[in-house]
């Protein structure tokens, strides 16, 4: 299973949560199977620039991915709106929060 | 010999001028002088002159845009449309029938353009609707866009549209813009014959005034300024006057009054309720200035 | 204050223009800049912008153009003639009447005549939304969008200015957002934090207002009100009341009607420099507090 995080920056499991989930400069892709985790990459965002529809067009790309669940800060109406309709679960996670403690929020182990 | 339709648009840039007030009083003036006129409210996002004339309004028509429908059964999951929609309304995995996110489509209908395969029909979304109305001295039609819609514009342009099919009616047709200085504006101005610009005795006035005047020089309009609330206490005019000379266009003032502005509560023209004040005089004014340019025509 | 530095977003907006939300987010900020608190000022009304006047001008400028417009432009060295743009426009903005097809101001740059275009002859091209204007007042940094005039797009120019604020990495950043309840002022809402809906005792105001609030709640954003010039139609009071009550939003204060407001703007100076005492400053400064009270509590 594929879960996706919203990051402000790339500095490996010291990377942050982002404080806009759309506009996020980078994303994690994590890859997860029996609870632990077996690939992690991080990737840049390149829907985060663009002008209107950017957290439709996100959680598409993600969705498209293989991704079933999106980490990130609050979202606003439309990403929502996407995700529900995408078939994605979104989990809230404050900005700010370090990419090894949302993993083990998450409950995965390396 | 029967006169041609005089237009006037009624703007000015800043918000709160009194752009309505004016507008209801100068299209009043002008009916109680005997002439047949139709005031088109197309300030779409707040309209209130229907509210400010305690005229009892009906829905002419409901103002629709496109929105795609998808036809399941011919939907092949391409995700082209997805791929291609310029506002990312469309949202689908691959194989999957697309679903829109409504709030996000601006109608242009790419997406049905490029389905390969038939699967996207035309749908119509709700974007607002146009209204009419009359107290027995004017008539009155007005355009209203529903909260959240994105295409306000179109709203404005639909209004102006439907209500042009009926300005060979009326001697003047008197235009109460929306705020601002955009698209939506523009519209409103592109077809007047006369121009008038309410603004008032502040800097942010003089400002937005303008800003507002450079756009009616662009479309080679005529302009009229109307210094609303002249006399605010506090207020200083020398902006306005400097402006309105820089554009080579008449000032007028209307004067700040209690009177003004409990007819405006109470939703009551003032040239009708009290037609020797110095508002409604001041209002008159600018009534025969625009009877005169009629004339003239 | 939030973790890692992200600011607290307050955005003023109103739905009526000239209600007093340039005058209470120009106060906000002021208050907050008294108090050592870090803020930066957004003027999201981008047709018509006036918060550096309201907080005394900027002591130094500069401006950044903005080019994110698309529109179609038509190659006429190609273009037949054969009407096909024309049909197939959902914004009206090909208009043909006699003589050459073109393309107005209407445009949304969706590029759907350039796919159709049996020759080739439509391209579209970015040009010049507006421009972004970074002012530094007294009290802390001011962003400020200036549209070109006659554009639409306003709200992408409103996204972008916030962004740049936001890079300020101040505590607050207060947005003062344009009249109406279109495009523009969604945007300003969007991703807020805070929303301050500024009415005054009108039913006209409160009608307006009410899809303001509409607009607030889809986006879970929290909300006061502050009544304006409450002293001109006491009686209307209650009805606010009531209506605030229903909606579940507190009321954050209420401002008496003040000539140092409009003295202030005519002396091109902030209300909290050249009148801190007087009744409107003193009245915001409560409803400030209250306002502080409600986002750290």
């Amino acid at each position: 299973m594929k879960i996706a995080v919203a990051l402000e920056n790339n500095n490996g499991l010291d990377s942050i949560v982002a404080y806009r989930f759309a506009r996020a400069p980078f994303f994690a892709i994590i890859e997860v199977e029996n609870g632990k985790v077996k690939k992690l990459e991080i990737i840049p965002n390149s829907y985060g620039g663009g002008a209107r529809g950017v957290g439709p067009a996100v959680a598409n790309w993600l969705a498209n991915m293989g991704v079933k669940i999106v980490v990130g800060p609050h979202i606003g109406p439309n990403a929502a709106m996407a995700l529900r309709n995408l078939g994605v679960e979104f989990r809230q996670v404050s900005s700010g929060t370090r990419l090894a403690e949302v993993m083990r929020i998450l409950g995965f182990s390396m | 010999m029967v006169k041609k339709t005089m237009i006037v648009s009624v703007g000015g840039g800043k918000g709160g001028t009194g752009k309505s007030f004016i507008s209801i009083n100068i299209a009043s003036a002008l009916a109680m002088k005997g002439h047949k006129v139709l005031l088109v409210d197309a300030d779409v996002e707040s309209p209130i002159d229907h509210m400010l004339l305690s005229i009892r309004r009906e829905k002419i028509l409901d103002v629709f845009g496109f929105e795609p429908v998808i036809v399941p059964t011919l939907c092949t999951g391409c995700g082209k449309c997805v791929e291609m929609c310029p506002a990312h309304a469309l949202v689908g995995k691959k194989g999957d029938i697309p679903t829109l996110i409504s709030e996000l489509c601006e109608g242009c209908a790419i997406c049905m353009y490029v389905c390969d395969v038939k699967a996207i029909e035309e749908g119509k979304r709700r974007l607002g609707a146009i209204y009419r109305g009359s107290n027995g001295e004017l008539d009155l039609i007005q355009g209203e866009v529903n909260a959240g819609v994105k295409q306000h514009i179109y709203v404005i342009l639909y209004t102006l549209r439907e209500a042009s099919k009926v300005f060979g009616h009326y001697d003047f047709v008197i235009i109460d813009s929306a705020p601002g200085t955009g698209a939506g504006v523009w519209l409103t101005l592109r077809e007047a014959n006369l121009v008038i610009a309410v603004t008032e005795p502040t800097p942010l006035g003089a400002r937005d005034l303008e800003i507002f005047l450079n756009l009616a020089s662009k479309l080679n309009k005529d302009v009229v300024v109307v210094l609303n609330k002249s006399g605010l206490p506090g207020g200083r005019r020398e902006q306005i006057v400097r402006i309105s000379e820089k554009f080579s266009a008449k000032l007028f003032n209307v004067y700040y009054s209690y009177d003004a502005l409990r007819t405006y509560i109470d939703s009551v023209p003032i040239v009708r309720m009290l037609p020797k004040s110095k508002v409604a005089l001041s209002i008159f004014r600018i009534a025969d200035h625009i009877e005169k340019l009629y004339n003239s025509r | 204050m939030t973790i890692m530095g992200e600011p607290i977003e307050i955005v003023v907006a109103s739905g009526k223009g000239g209600t007093g939300k340039t005058t209470f987010s120009a106060f906000l900020i002021s208050f907050f800049a008294e108090r050592g608190i870090g803020v930066v000022g957004v003027d999201a009304d981008v047709e018509a912008p006036d918060l550096l006047l309201a907080l005394g001008g900027a002591e130094e400028e500069y401006r950044e153009d903005v080019y994110d417009s698309q529109v179609a432009v038509i190659d006429y060295d190609k273009c037949v003639s054969c009407g096909i743009c024309f049909d197939s426009c959902r914004y009206g903005a090909i208009e043909w009447r006699n003589g050459p097809i073109v393309i107005n101001e209407m445009c949304e740059g969706c590029g759907l005549c350039s796919m159709l275009c049996p020759v080739g002859a439509i391209n579209v091209k970015t040009i010049k939304t507006g421009s972004i204007v970074f002012g530094k007042t007294k009290y802390c940094d001011v962003v400020t969008g200036e549209l070109e005039v006659g554009r639409k797009h306003s709200g992408r120019l409103v996204e972008i200015i916030k962004n740049k604020a936001r890079k300020f990495d101040p505590s607050y950043v207060v947005v003062d957002a344009a009249a109406g309840t279109g495009c523009p002022v969604i945007s300003s809402i969007s991703g807020s934090d805070f929303l301050v809906v500024v009415v005054e005792p009108t039913q006209y105001s409160i009608r307006t207002a009410s899809k303001i609030v509409e607009i607030g709640k889809i986006f879970g954003v929290r909300m006061g009100v502050v009544i304006n010039k409450y002293d001109m139609n006491r009686s209307f009071l209650n009805h606010i009341y009531e209506w605030a009550s229903k909606l579940g939003i507190e009321i954050l204060g209420e401002i008496p009607f003040d000539e140092s407001v409009i003295r202030a703007y005519s002396e091109m100076r902030s209300l909290m420099d050249f009148a801190p005492d007087s009744q409107a400053a003193r009245s915001m400064r409560r409803a400030a507090e209250r306002l502080l009270v409600m986002l750290n509590g």
